[in-house]
C-alpha cells in the first residue's frame, strides 16, 4: 500500500550537488557573457535588469553588475514620468532587499540602496529606518547596517534623542557591540554638549551616567573590549586636541611643534612682530614625513628689532581655525610653550562618581588582588580623580600589571612612561625656564612621549632608563638641545641617534653598544 | 540566509480518499500518482512560487494517514497559515463529514487561519455534490471555495497561487514594511535556529564564560 | 470511519503519553509496523493538555469515580479536586463611581467569562521545561522531530528574596542590566559562574571543598547573600545539603543551556507540553504508523509466556511486542512486565493548577502581558517545588489570565496540603497572584514503580510498561525510559535516526540526481548555456573570482 522511503544516497546527493553547481557556474558564465555583450551594444533594457538580477540574487558582491544596473536604471528612467520612475526605483529597492536576505553584509547591496534613494524622485527614508531596525534585530553587530543607518537617519531627520534611545536598547541587549558604543559617542555630544568647554565632548551630568553604565559593562565582562574603548573616550584618553605645543625662534633656526602631527606647509602663519614664514621652507624634523609634530626652518632671523608688549604667533591650521601662542623674548630669540592637556578636569559630581567607582575597584581588589583589568581601571580612575595625588600609586599598579600580565607588558611600560613624563614635563613648563634641564632620569622610561614639547629645551636628561633604538627617532625633535644625556639605556645600534644641530654634549655610556660600535661613537662625539 | 521572503504553512484535511495527497503531488511535482496513500517518510512538500515578484515558499502538509480513524493530532493544525478542507464531489459521506472537520479546526487551528473548501475529483462523472451546494456551505462557514481535479490538473495551480496571494496580502497589511512573515510572534522553531545558535551565544554568558578566563 | 484495522503488527502501543509515543515513533522510524491506540479521545494520557472545558470534566470524572474502580482504563491520576474562587459576577462599579483620574477598571473575571474562553486554554497535567541544550532538545533536533513544534524561550527565572519576587540574572546581558546587584556583586557572580564552568579544567580550585556542600563552597568564596541565594536555589536548583559536585554539575547544566535561545536556559512548548508526545506520534504516522484514539484492548491471548494477540473492538490483532503506557493496563493483567526500571520512581507528584487574573511579581517580570516565568522553591526536606507561570503568549491561556502550575513530590494523599506551603510563599510576596480557580491532583507512579520487584507474571517477555512523568524539570528520565524499552525490543537498531527533510527524499521514479528546476529560471540564459555546452567553455572560474569578498575588520570605536 505504501511506497518505500527512498532517500538520496550520499553519492547521489554529491552528484546532484555537483550537477547543480555546474549549472550554476554555467549560468553565471553565460549570464556574464550576455551582460557584457549587451553592454557593448548599449542594450540597457529589461533583459539586462533580469540577467544582472539573476546573478546578483545569488552572489550580491559582484560590484560591476550593480554599476551596470545603475546605468540601466538611469537610461530606462529618462523617458519616464515621476510616478513611473519611482516605481522603477522601488522595484530595484525590493530587489536589493532580496539580496540582503542572501547576505546581510553585502557592501554592494547596501551601497546600491543608498544610490537608489539618492536618485529616485520620492525617497521614503522612514521606511529605510525601519529596514535598519529589522536587520539590526537580526544581527545587532552588522556594521554595514549601522553605517547605512547613520546615512538614512540623517535624511529622515530622525531626532538624535530617538537614535540614542535605540542605541541604548541595543546595548542593553548585548553590550559587546563596537558599532553601537561608537554611535553613542557621536550622538551624545549633539544632545548633551558640555556646559562650558567645547573641548569636552559631553556634559558633566550625562558623563556621570555614562561612566556608570560603561563600568557596569566592564565589571560584567572585563574581556569585552568594546566597553573599554568607550570608557577611555569618556575619560578623555583619546587623541589630544589639536593645538600649538611650542615655538622657538633663534638667529638661524625656528621650530614650531604641535600636539598632533600636521602638515605645516598647508598652514598659514602670522606674527605681530614682522616675521614672515614662507610655508614652503618648513621642514619636518623627521625627514620625509608629510605629517609631523615638529617643523623647522633654517634661515636667518632678525632678532631684537621690535619691542612689543606681546609677541603673538598665530597659525591657521587645516581645520580652518586659528591657534595662537604668546612668545617670550630671551637672550637668543623668542620662545613659547603650552602645557598639554593630560586629562580632563571633571566637576564635583563626576569626581564623586569616579571615586565611587574607584571604591568598587578597590573592594574588588580585596577579593581578587591580581585582577589585571581592575588594576588598570583603578589606576585610570585615580588619575582622572587626582593625577598628582595618585601619581605614585597609579604607577605602582602599572608596575604590578607588568608582572602579572606579561603579554601586555609593553603596553603598561609605555603607559607608565607617559605618566612619568607628564609629571616632569608639567613641572618644567610651569617653571618656564629654558636653561633648566628636563630631568627624566631614573624613571624606567620605555619610550618617550611629548617630545614636541621638549623641542625647545636646552638640556634633556634621560639617564638610567630603558630606552632602546626604537625611541631614538624621537630625538629628532630635540632641535635646540645642547646637552643630551642618554647614558645607561638600552641603545644598541650605532648611528641610531639622529643628528641634532645644536648638540654639544652627548652622553651614551652604559648602553648596549658593542666595543666596535663604541669606538665609532667616540669618533662621532669628537665631531660635535 | 534563505532567499525567500515569505514562508507559509498550508495544511490539508478531509476524509481519507478525497485526494489530498494527489492535490499536493500534482501541485508540487506535476504528477498524478496512480497508487494511493502517502509515500512513507514524506512529511510535507515544499514549493516556491512567485507572486507579484515576491518569492514565496509554501510548505504543504498532509495528514500522514491519521485522518483514517479520526485521530489527527492537534499539533498538526498549529501555526498553519492556510487550511484546505477537501471533500470528494462524488462521495456524499465526505461532504457530510465537513461539520466534524470544522469543529476540529475551530478547536485547534488559529482563529485567523485562511480556510478554503475544495471539492476535488471534478473529472468524475458520478458527481453527488452539486457545485452550488459546496459553494453555499463554504459561504456559510466563511471559507473560500474551489472545485478541482488533481487528475486533470484543473484548478490545482490556481488553488495554491490564490492561497499564496491572499496570504501575502494579509502579511503586508499587517506589516507595511516588508517583513519576514516567519518572524511573527516570539516563538522559536528549533530547526530554524539550529545553525544560528553560535551567533546568538555571543549575548549569552555561557559562551563568554567558556571562551575566556580571567 | 468504521474501517477495519490491519490484523498484524510488529508493535502495538497502548497509550499516547510521552514515553509510549517515543517508542512508537522509534519503531516506526526503523520500518516496523506500528499500531498506536489510546482508550481516551485525546492524545497524551498523563502528559496531556486540555482546554478548560475538557479539563473540568476530566477532573470531575476522576473525582467522582471511586479510587478502587478497577474497570477504569485510565488510572494514573487520583485525589482530584477543583474549586472556583469566583462565582457570581461582582457588581461592576458604575462608571461614575470610578475616582477621577483612575484608569477604567480592568476586565473583571467571573467564572462565566473565564469559561467562555475555554478554547484558549491548554492546561498541562504534567508541565515541564526543556533545557535548551538538554536531552529532549537534542533528541528533537537529531531526529528532526523539531519541525513539528514551536517553543517560547522562558522569559524569567525567578526567585523570592525577603518576600519579593525577583528575576535571577542568568545571562551576561541580564547581569549587565540588573539593578538588584551592585557592580562588585556583578563581577563576583560572573567570576563564580566562570569558575564553575571551568570545574573540569581546574579542579584544584575546589580541592578543599570536595566533600563539603555547595553552600559551604559558595560561602568560602566571599559572595554576598544575594548572590548565594540566586546561585544556590535558582541557578543550580540545589539546597543547603547539596554536595559541591552536584551543585557545580547543576550550575554547569544551567549555564550550558544559556545563550542559545532567549535570555534564560529554558524553553517551553507553545500550546503546552501536551504537544510533545504528539510530535512523536506525527513522526510515527509519517513513517506508516496507524493511529486510533478511543480504542482499548478488551482482551489478550497468551501463548508461550508471550502475548500473542490482543482484542481491539471486534478484531483480533497479532502483535510481536506490546508497549503499555502509564495509566493503561491490559485486561486481566494487573502487572505486565519486562520494562526497564528507572533509578527513581516515577509519579508521586502533587500538582496544583491555578488560573489567576494577575501574575506573580511586579510589572518588570511580566512586561507587556508576561511570558513564561519559572520559579524553583525550596523546602527543608529538600526536593522543593517547580512553579511555572504561563501567560497567553505561551498559547495556553487567554489574554489577561495566567496559569500557575506547581509540582512537588507527593508526601500524602492530599495534594492541596502538600502544595500549601509553596502556595503560601507565593501569596505572601509583594505581588501575589489573584487566584480565580484551582485544581489539585496527584500523579501516581506507574504500576511497575509502585509494586517494585514483587511483580507476578514477570514472564511475559513481550510486554513493556512505560513510566509516567517523574518529578524532574526536563524529560531526561523519561527519554532514558523510552530508549531503554526500545533497545530491549530492538537491540540492534538505531534509536530515532534523523528523519530526512522533504528535499532529500526521492519520490516515485524521479531521477535521484535531478536538480530542482528553480536553479535556472531565465530562458534567455538557457540558450547561452546550450551554446556553452557545445564547447565554448572558458577556463577561468568566474564564480570564484567574485566570491572572494573578505570580511572587513571590525569597526573600532573612537580612534
Amino acid at each position: 500500500m505504501h511506497g518505500r522511503l527512498k532517500v538520496r544516497t550520499s553519492a547521489e546527493e554529491a552528484a546532484r550537488k555537483k550537477k547543480e553547481q555546474e549549472i550554476k557556474v554555467k549560468t553565471y558564465r553565460a549570464g556574464m557573457g550576455r551582460i557584457f555583450e549587451k553592454r557593448k551594444n548599449g542594450q540597457l533594457d529589461d533583459e539586462m535588469m533580469q540577467i544582472t538580477g539573476q546573478i546578483l540574487s545569488r552572489n550580491p558582491d559582484v560590484y560591476t553588475l550593480w554599476n551596470i544596473r545603475k546605468e540601466c536604471i538611469l537610461k530606462m528612467a529618462e523617458s519616464l514620468g515621476n510616478e513611473a520612475k519611482q516605481s522603477l526605483y522601488d522595484k530595484d529597492l525590493g530587489f536589493t532587499e532580496q539580496c540582503l536576505m542572501v547576505n546581510p553584509k553585502s557592501y554592494g547591496a547596501w551601497h546600491h540602496r543608498c544610490w537608489i534613494l539618492e536618485n529616485c524622485p520620492t525617497p521614503d527614508w522612514e521606511r529605510e529606518v525601519a529596514l535598519c531596525n529589522k536587520y539590526l534585530k537580526l544581527d545587532e553587530r552588522n556594521f554595514h547596517c549601522w553605517d547605512y543607518r547613520r546615512f538614512v537617519v540623517k535624511k529622515a531627520k530622525v531626532p538624535a534623542e530617538d537614535e540614542l534611545k535605540y542605541c541604548t536598547e541595543k546595548i542593553h541587549k548585548n553590550f559587546s557591540n563596537y558599532s553601537s558604543w561608537h554611535y553613542r559617542s557621536k550622538l551624545l555630544p549633539l544632545l548633551f554638549p558640555h556646559e562650558t568647554s567645547p573641548a569636552r565632548p559631553i556634559s558633566e551630568s550625562k558623563l556621570k551616567e555614562e561612566l556608570e553604565m560603561v563600568l557596569t559593562a566592564a565589571f560584567t565582562d572585563p574581556n569585552d573590549s568594546s566597553a573599554w574603548f568607550y570608557q577611555r573616550w569618556l575619560l578623555g584618553y583619546s587623541q589630544p586636541a589639536l593645538d600649538i605645543a611650542a615655538i622657538r625662534i633663534s638667529k638661524n633656526l625656528a621650530i614650531a611643534s604641535f600636539s598632533k602631527p600636521i602638515d605645516l606647509r598647508t598652514c598659514e602663519i602670522e606674527t605681530n612682530f614682522g616675521f614672515n614664514f614662507n610655508p614652503d621652507r618648513w621642514q619636518p624634523v623627521q625627514k620625509g614625513n608629510k605629517y609631523d609634530v615638529a617643523w623647522i626652518v633654517e634661515d636667518s632671523f632678525e632678532l631684537g628689532a621690535s619691542d612689543l608688549q606681546q609677541y603673538i604667533f598665530k597659525c591657521r591650521m587645516s581645520d580652518g581655525k586659528d591657534y595662537a601662542i604668546n612668545l617670550k623674548k630671551c637672550s637668543d630669540g623668542f620662545y613659547g610653550m603650552k602645557c598639554p592637556k593630560f586629562e580632563y578636569e571633571f566637576g564635583a559630581a563626576v569626581i564623586e562618581e569616579l571615586k565611587n567607582q574607584l571604591e568598587s575597584c578597590n573592594q574588588l581588589l580585596e577579593y581578587e588582588p591580581d585582577s589585571k583589568w581592575t588594576l588598570l581601571t583603578a589606576s585610570l580612575l585615580m588619575r582622572a580623580i587626582d593625577r598628582r595625588g595618585y601619581h605614585t600609586k597609579s604607577l605602582e599598579y602599572l608596575q604590578k600589571l607588568e608582572k602579572i600580565d606579561y603579554l601586555r607588558q609593553g603596553y603598561y611600560a609605555d603607559l607608565a612612561s607617559k605618566w612619568a613624563i607628564e609629571k616632569v614635563l608639567e613641572e618644567w613648563i610651569e617653571q618656564g625656564d629654558l636653561t633648566v634641564a628636563i630631568d627624566l632620569s631614573n624613571l624606567n622610561l620605555a619610550t618617550i612621549f611629548y617630545e614636541q614639547y621638549m623641542s625647545i629645551a636646552k638640556i634633556v636628561i634621560l639617564r638610567n632608563n630603558c630606552l632602546s633604538d626604537r625611541t631614538a627617532t624621537k630625538f629628532n625633535a630635540f632641535q635646540f638641545c645642547e646637552n643630551l644625556d642618554a647614558s645607561y639605556n638600552q641603545f644598541s645600534t650605532p648611528g641610531v641617534i639622529p643628528h641634532i644641530p645644536n648638540l654639544k654634549v652627548l652622553s651614551l655610556e652604559g648602553n648596549k653598544f658593542s666595543n666596535n660600535a663604541t669606538t665609532r661613537l667616540e669618533d662621532q662625539m669628537k665631531n660635535l | 540566509m534563505e532567499d525567500y521572503k515569505f514562508l507559509f504553512k498550508v495544511v490539508l484535511v478531509g476524509n481519507a480518499g478525497v485526494g489530498k495527497t494527489c492535490l499536493v503531488r500534482r501541485f508540487t511535482q506535476g504528477l498524478f500518482p496512480p497508487g494511493q496513500g502517502a509515500t512513507i517518510g514524506v512529511d510535507f512538500m515544499i514549493k516556491t512560487v512567485e507572486v507579484e515578484g515576491e518569492k514565496i515558499k509554501l510548505q504543504i502538509w498532509d495528514t500522514a494517514g491519521q485522518e483514517r480513524f479520526r485521530s489527527i493530532t492537534q499539533s498538526y493544525y498549529r501555526s498553519a497559515h492556510a487550511l484546505i478542507l477537501v471533500y470528494d464531489i462524488s462521495c456524499q459521506p465526505t461532504f457530510d463529514c465537513l461539520p466534524d472537520w470544522l469543529r476540529e479546526i475551530q478547536e485547534y487551528a488559529n482563529s485567523k487561519v485562511l480556510k478554503i473548501l475544495v471539492g476535488n475529483k471534478t473529472d468524475r462523472d458520478d458527481r453527488e455534490i452539486p457545485t452550488q451546494i459546496g459553494e453555499e456551505f463554504a459561504k456559510q462557514h466563511d471559507m473560500y471555495f474551489l472545485e478541482t481535479s488533481a487528475k486533470e490538473a484543473e484548478n490545482v495551480e490556481r488553488l495554491f497561487y490564490e492561497i499564496a496571494a491572499e496570504l501575502i496580502e494579509q502579511a503586508r497589511s499587517k506589516e507595511p514594511i516588508s517583513q519576514h512573515s516567519r518572524s511573527t510572534a516570539d516563538s522559536i522553531g528549533l530547526s530554524s535556529l539550529g545553525s544560528k545558535a553560535n551567533y546568538l551565544s555571543q549575548s549569552g554568558c555561557c559562551s563568554s564564560l567558556s571562551s575566556h578566563s580571567t | 470511519m468504521d474501517e477495519d484495522l490491519p490484523t498484524e503488527f510488529d508493535l502495538v502501543v497502548v497509550g499516547t503519553g510521552f514515553v509510549e509515543s517515543i517508542v512508537a515513533a522509534a519503531a516506526s522510524r526503523i520500518g516496523k509496523t506500528v499500531l498506536h491506540i489510546d482508550p481516551n479521545d485525546f492524545y497524551g494520557g498523563t502528559w496531556a493538555s486540555f482546554n478548560l472545558d475538557a479539563l473540568q470534566s476530566f477532573i470531575s470524572s476522576i473525582a467522582e469515580s471511586p479510587a478502587t474502580d478497577e474497570s477504569k482504563q485510565f488510572n494514573s491520576i487520583k485525589n482530584a479536586s477543583q474549586i472556583w474562587h469566583v462565582t457570581t459576577p461582582t457588581a461592576t462599579p458604575a462608571d461614575d463611581a470610578i475616582p477621577e483620574g483612575q484608569e477604567a477598571t480592568e476586565k473583571i473575571w467571573t467564572k462565566e467569562n473565564v469559561l467562555k474562553e475555554f478554547r484558549r486554554f491548554n492546561v498541562d497535567l504534567s508541565p515541564k521545561l526543556l533545557f535548551s541544550c538538554g536531552k529532549l532538545v537534542k533528541l528533537l533536533i537529531s531526529s528532526n522531530i523539531c519541525r513539528y513544534a514551536e517553543f517560547r524561550a522562558v522569559d524569567h527565572v525567578c526567585t523570592i528574596i525577603n518576600g519579593q519576587t525577583r528575576s535571577v540574572p542568568c545571562s551576561r546581558t541580564d547581569v549587565f542590566n540588573t539593578k538588584d546587584l551592585s557592580i562588585v556583586e556583578k563581577r563576583l557572580l560572573m567570576k563564580l559562574l566562570t569558575s564553575c564552568m571551568g570545574y573540569d579544567e581546574h579542579p584544584e580550585e575546589f580541592k578543599d571543598y570536595e566533600d563539603k556542600t555547595f553552600l559551604e563552597y559558595l560561602k568560602s568564596v566571599k559572595l554576598t547573600d544575594n548572590i548565594i541565594h540566586c546561585v544556590l536555589y535558582s541557578i543550580s536548583m540545589s539546597n543547603e545539603q547539596t554536595s559541591l559536585k552536584d551543585g557545580i554539575d547543576n550550575t554547569k547544566k544551567f549555564l550550558n543551556s544559556l545563550g542559545r535561545y532567549g535570555n534564560t536556559p529554558f524553553l517551553f512548548p507553545m500550546y503546552g507540553c501536551g504537544e510533545i508526545p504528539q510530535c512523536f506520534c506525527r513522526l510515527c504516522a509519517v513513517f506508516g504508523g496507524i493511529y486510533c484514539l478511543k480504542r482499548s484492548v478488551s482482551n489478550v491471548s497468551i501463548a508461550d509466556a508471550k502475548v500473542d494477540s490482543i482484542k481491539c473492538g471486534n478484531q483480533d490483532i497479532k502483535a510481536s511486542n506490546i508497549v503499555v503506557g502509564h495509566g493503561n493496563i491490559l485486561p486481566d493483567f494487573s502487572i505486565p512486565a519486562g520494562g526497564t526500571g528507572v533509578g527513581k520512581k516515577c509519579g508521586g507528584i502533587s500538582r496544583a493548577i491555578y488560573i489567576t487574573s494577575s501574575p506573580l511579581g511586579a510589572e518588570e517580570l511580566n512586561s507587556s502581558g508576561g511570558g513564561v516565568n519559572f520559579l524553583k522553591l525550596t523546602d527543608e526536606s529538600g526536593t522543593g517545588a517547580f512553579v511555572l507561570q504561563l501567560s497567553h503568549y505561551s498559547g495556553t491561556c487567554p489574554k489577561g489570565l495566567y496559569l500557575i502550575h506547581i509540582s512537588c513530590s507527593a508526601k500524602s494523599n492530599n495534594p492541596e496540603a502538600d502544595i500549601k506551603p509553596y502556595l503560601d510563599k507565593l501569596l505572601t510576596t509583594d505581588h501575589p497572584p489573584a487566584i480565580l480557580y484551582s485544581i489539585y491532583f496527584t500523579i501516581d507512579a506507574c504500576l511497575r514503580c509502585t509494586s517494585g520487584a514483587s511483580i507476578t507474571n514477570d514472564s511475559l517477555s513481550n510486554v513493556f510498561v512505560c513510566c509516567g512523568p517523574s518529578f524532574e524539570l526536563d524529560y531526561d528520565e523519561s527519554i532514558d525510559n523510552a530508549e531503554g524499552i526500545f533497545k530491549k525490543i530492538y537491540p540492534e537498531d538505531e534509536f530515532l535516526p534523523r528523519a530526512p527533510d522533504p528535499e532529500e527524499i526521492v519520490i516515485g521514479d524521479e531521477d535521484p540526481v535531478s536538480v530542482a528546476d528553480d536553479v535556472i529560471t531565465l530562458d534567455s540564459v538557457k540558450e547561452q548555456i546550450m551554446e556553452l555546452e557545445a564547447g565554448l567553455l572558458h577556463q577561468e572560474d568566474c564564480m570564484e573570482e567574485n566570491s572572494r569578498n573578505e570580511e572587513m575588520a571590525m569597526e573600532v570605536g573612537e580612534e
